[in-house]
């Protein structure tokens, strides 16, 4: 139960994600102390506390400490037993079956069983929900018993178990959305089942979390609160943990080195899922032409870019994801290496030998302002002028959504799922597909890719789908971002998950 | 003049700024609206998120009245806020007031301790400097002044931090705790935020004061009380500070507006969640309701210490306050 502070007692982008069950220890050799606070300094608030009906999809950030979903991941990004202990797929893939876990119950006294699940699944699948799109081969919910529900689907949906293991997959009390203002009430807190329930909240400042009683994954909660505290300046995070005013602090790759030069705090970082990417309106300039947009792809030296923009904190993009993870990139490779005189043959292929130019719009942020200067520098050396234009995080994608400039380097945060990024922009229906066009091929390479879960077979036909995006230059990946924790030698348990935002499961304070 | 007649004068002053302030106010909001709707983007479009559908982007445009002519939503705007209700955050769904009412203690604490420094710091070296007229302790003070004024807050807080929260750790870098956590703790957290917004009115308080207590104590009524044997501190004190004093208050007056101003780098370098960090929060995530909230309220804070600055200055001086 969340309560505002009183008068008296008020509180003192490029983000990352969770891993769920990690549990090595870093941090000395005492025993963790449950009582303890893990203070944590971040950089993003809630806008929302309803999984289902927030429109900002980084609230995942902080809602996974009070809602638990149906599947985790572990650091590796790979779907672990959740509020479900196991799932299967029927035939052909068109049915998903979990076997739910018993014995536990949302914070408001809720017994959590199939009934509930389909409730939540069928909240999150109303129109005005975030999570809609994503689970729309979701045909019905079915109940086969309290602790069995079987989810009939339109077409092959092995992405579904990642994906619930995102908003979709949280559950919420049905008492609490059944009640006429329960928009207005789950906006600001929260009820659901998680390791913690919202204490306290200043919005958008200074969340106070508590350890649940009897929480069901006690591995998983070695902690008796959590303290978070939004910051802006990423500077002022590393201070708190230097002066020893917070115990973990979020970052990314402009202050991984200060962090490590911060006595008695670890530094863990990872390239992780999150890429800063070159997206074009494909409905405008001269980047209409595939032509032209794999003569981009070819002309960019994403190594220096990574050098440059993030301090060879990350990686060079080799395709749409880390090398690491488990849609190969192989395929790709020929597409995305630099070749400069490919590129401008490309360009003379499509009557451009002269060059031309367009705008990208980018953020006001350092690392993207930068990339962009060093992107124009690159794509001038074979005569396209690139005009860059800045604008803040709150006002680039709705611009660019509505017309303003040609392409946009933004990020493109990390999915629990290769198929929500795939969907999400190279979809002709997804709203984020600027251009509204979609690669020939696309939609039957994608249905294949979600026919199967078998994680080599499906990481095969997913990099199939990434070949087709790729081959027409619907997109120039540029760098995957590193992103982590610097915590105090204090904390234990703490390892940077692949999707980039950090769930701090398992993570303890020494007493 | 009587007593009776100043303070029905001050009444009927009172009075007519309090009314002055409705129309004042009625131009801020106006101004701020104005402002707001020249934010590039669409404002339902942005609460509705990048991945909404367009029927999305209409069902927020309706619910919020943003399809309705702007002198509508002017209107509505002004109705409500005269009722107190500043909107809700387009961003954290949330009432504007109640968020500025829960960060309201921290930045009155935050300017409550850099209003000290400023005045601990200025008046001391300003009465040194008029009293040392033309020596070298003088000459200090006008260069440390100068120095003052010249260093901008954020560059002062981020020196502070590093050095003293951060190297030494004597005082805590970020933060803030509340005052029901103890005196100490909530004083240490505020020293080096409050010093940094602080230094600047310090600086321009020591000028004033010099100034007008160098002049004062030049007076013919100042000369006889020395001639009559007070001593030189009671004469500066009885005598000289207090007719010394009105530059001073009105310097005081105006840095309130500039430390709520302020505020809004000092508590980004320090972590500290005030105001000034929720008006930074608010246009970065373009949050018009909080944006015209946060307007309005630091505006009225400022007219209002103005007023009272007007009130202290018949305090001050009744002769000139009835003039």
């Amino acid at each position: 139960m969340k309560r505002f502070p009183a008068l008296a007692a008020a509180a003192c982008l490029t983000l990352t994600a969770c891993g769920g069950g990690s549990s090595s220890s870093d941090g000395g050799n005492g025993e963790a102390d449950p009582s303890a606070i893990l203070r944590y300094t971040t950089s993003g608030g809630v806008t929302s506390f309803d999984p289902h009906k927030t429109v900002a999809s980084s609230d995942y950030i902080l809602l996974n400490y009070v809602y638990d979903r149906l599947v985790h991941q572990d650091v590796d990004g790979q779907p672990v037993p959740g509020l479900a202990e196991s799932w299967e797929f029927g035939e052909d893939s068109k049915s998903l079956t979990f076997k739910l876990r018993s014995g536990v119950s949302f914070e408001d006294g809720t017994p959590f069983d199939a009934e509930a699940v389909k409730a939540n699944l069928e909240r999150a699948l109303e129109p005005d929900s975030i999570t809609a799109p994503l689970l729309a081969v979701v045909d019905s919910v079915e109940v086969v018993d309290p602790s069995t529900v079987t989810l009939k689907l339109n077409s092959p949906g092995a992405h579904l178990v990642l994906t619930l293991s995102d908003l979709s997959g949280m559950m919420v009390s049905p008492q609490a959305f059944a009640t006429p203002d329960a928009a207005a009430a789950l906006a600001t807190d929260s009820n659901g089942i998680g390791r913690f329930t919202l204490a306290e909240a200043d919005p958008g400042a200074h969340y106070v979390f508590e350890a649940s009683e009897n929480y069901w994954d006690a591995e998983a909660l070695k902690v008796g609160g959590m303290d978070v505290t939004v910051i802006v300046d990423p500077q002022t995070n590393l201070n708190g943990i230097s002066s020893d005013q917070a115990d973990c602090a979020l970052v990314s790759p402009a202050m991984i080195a200060p962090a490590e030069a911060i006595p008695n705090a670890v530094t863990k970082a990872r390239t992780v899922l999150t890429q800063t990417v070159l997206y074009f309106n494909q409905t405008k300039s001269e980047l209409g032409d595939p032509l032209v947009r794999k003569a981009i792809n070819l002309a960019l030296d994403r190594d220096a870019i990574l050098e440059a923009a993030q301090e060879g904190k990350g990686a060079a993009s080799t395709g749409l994801f880390p090398d690491d993870y488990f849609v190969p990139n192989d395929s790709v490779a020929d597409l995305l290496t630099q070749d400069q005189q490919a590129a401008k043959d490309l360009l003379a292929q499509a009557g451009l030998a002269d060059g031309f130019s367009f705008t990208t719009v980018t953020l006001t942020i350092p690392q993207f302002v930068t990339t962009a200067e060093i992107v124009k520098a690159q794509l001038a050396e074979i005569g396209i002028d690139m005009e860059i234009k800045a604008l803040p995080p709150a006002d680039l994608g709705v611009n660019f959504l509505k017309g303003t400039g040609d392409a946009v380097i933004t990020a493109w945060t990390g999915r629990a799922d290769p198929s929500m990024l795939l969907s999400s922009y190279f979809d002709a229906d997804a709203p984020q597909n600027v251009s509204r066009t979609e690669v020939d091929g696309f939609d039957e390479a994608l249905q294949a890719a979600n026919s199967t879960d078998d994680v080599a077979e499906r990481g095969e036909a997913l990099a199939e789908v990434q070949r087709l995006v790729l081959e027409q230059g619907a997109v120039a990946p540029l760098t995957f971002n590193a992103v982590g924790a610097v915590c105090s030698e204090r904390v234990t348990g703490y390892e940077p998950p692949l999707v980039g935002i950090s769930e701090f499961r398992g993570v303890g304070i020494n007493g | 003049m009587s007593t009776s007649a100043v303070g029905s004068r001050t009444r009927s002053m009172l009075g007519r700024r309090l009314v002055a302030l409705v129309p004042l106010m009625a131009i801020v909001s106006l101004a701020t609206f104005s402002l707001v709707l020249l934010i590039p983007g669409d404002p339902a479009h942005r609460i509705a998120g990048e991945g909404a559908t367009e029927a999305q982007i209409e069902a927020v445009r309706t619910d919020l009245g943003l399809d309705r002519p702007a002198y509508e939503q002017f209107a509505s705007f002004l109705g409500n806020l005269v009722q107190g209700d500043l909107g809700t955050s387009y961003t954290f769904r949330t009432p504007v007031w109640d968020m500025i009412v829960a960060r309201l203690p921290i930045t009155i604490s935050l300017t409550l301790v850099a209003m000290a420094v400023a005045l601990l710091i200025g008046i001391p070296t300003g009465v040194l400097a008029a009293r040392r007229a033309g020596r070298w302790e003088d000459r200090v003070v006008t260069v440390g002044s100068t120095l003052g004024l010249a260093t901008p807050n954020f560059v002062l807080g981020l020196l502070l931090t590093l050095i003293i929260g951060v190297k030494l750790q004597w005082l805590p870098a970020t933060g803030y705790v509340e005052l029901s956590e103890g005196f100490w703790p909530w004083l240490e957290h505020l020293i080096l935020p409050g010093f940094a917004l602080g230094v600047v009115a310090a600086a321009e308080i020591a000028r004033q004061l010099r100034a007008s207590l160098a002049d004062v104590l030049r007076q013919d009524y100042v000369r006889t009380a020395v001639a009559k044997g007070l001593l030189p501190g009671a004469v500066v004190w009885k005598h000289g500070l207090k007719n010394a004093m009105m530059p001073v208050v009105t310097v005081v007056g105006i840095q309130t507006g500039y430390l709520l101003g302020g505020t809004a780098v000092v508590e980004t370098i320090f972590g500290i969640q005030g105001l000034g960090d929720f008006a930074v929060r608010a246009v970065m995530a373009g949050d018009l309701p909080a944006i015209q909230g946060m307007v309005v309220f630091a505006v009225t804070i400022t007219v209002l210490a103005s007023l009272l600055v007007d009130l202290t200055y018949g305090y001050l001086n009744p002769r000139g306050e009835s003039q």
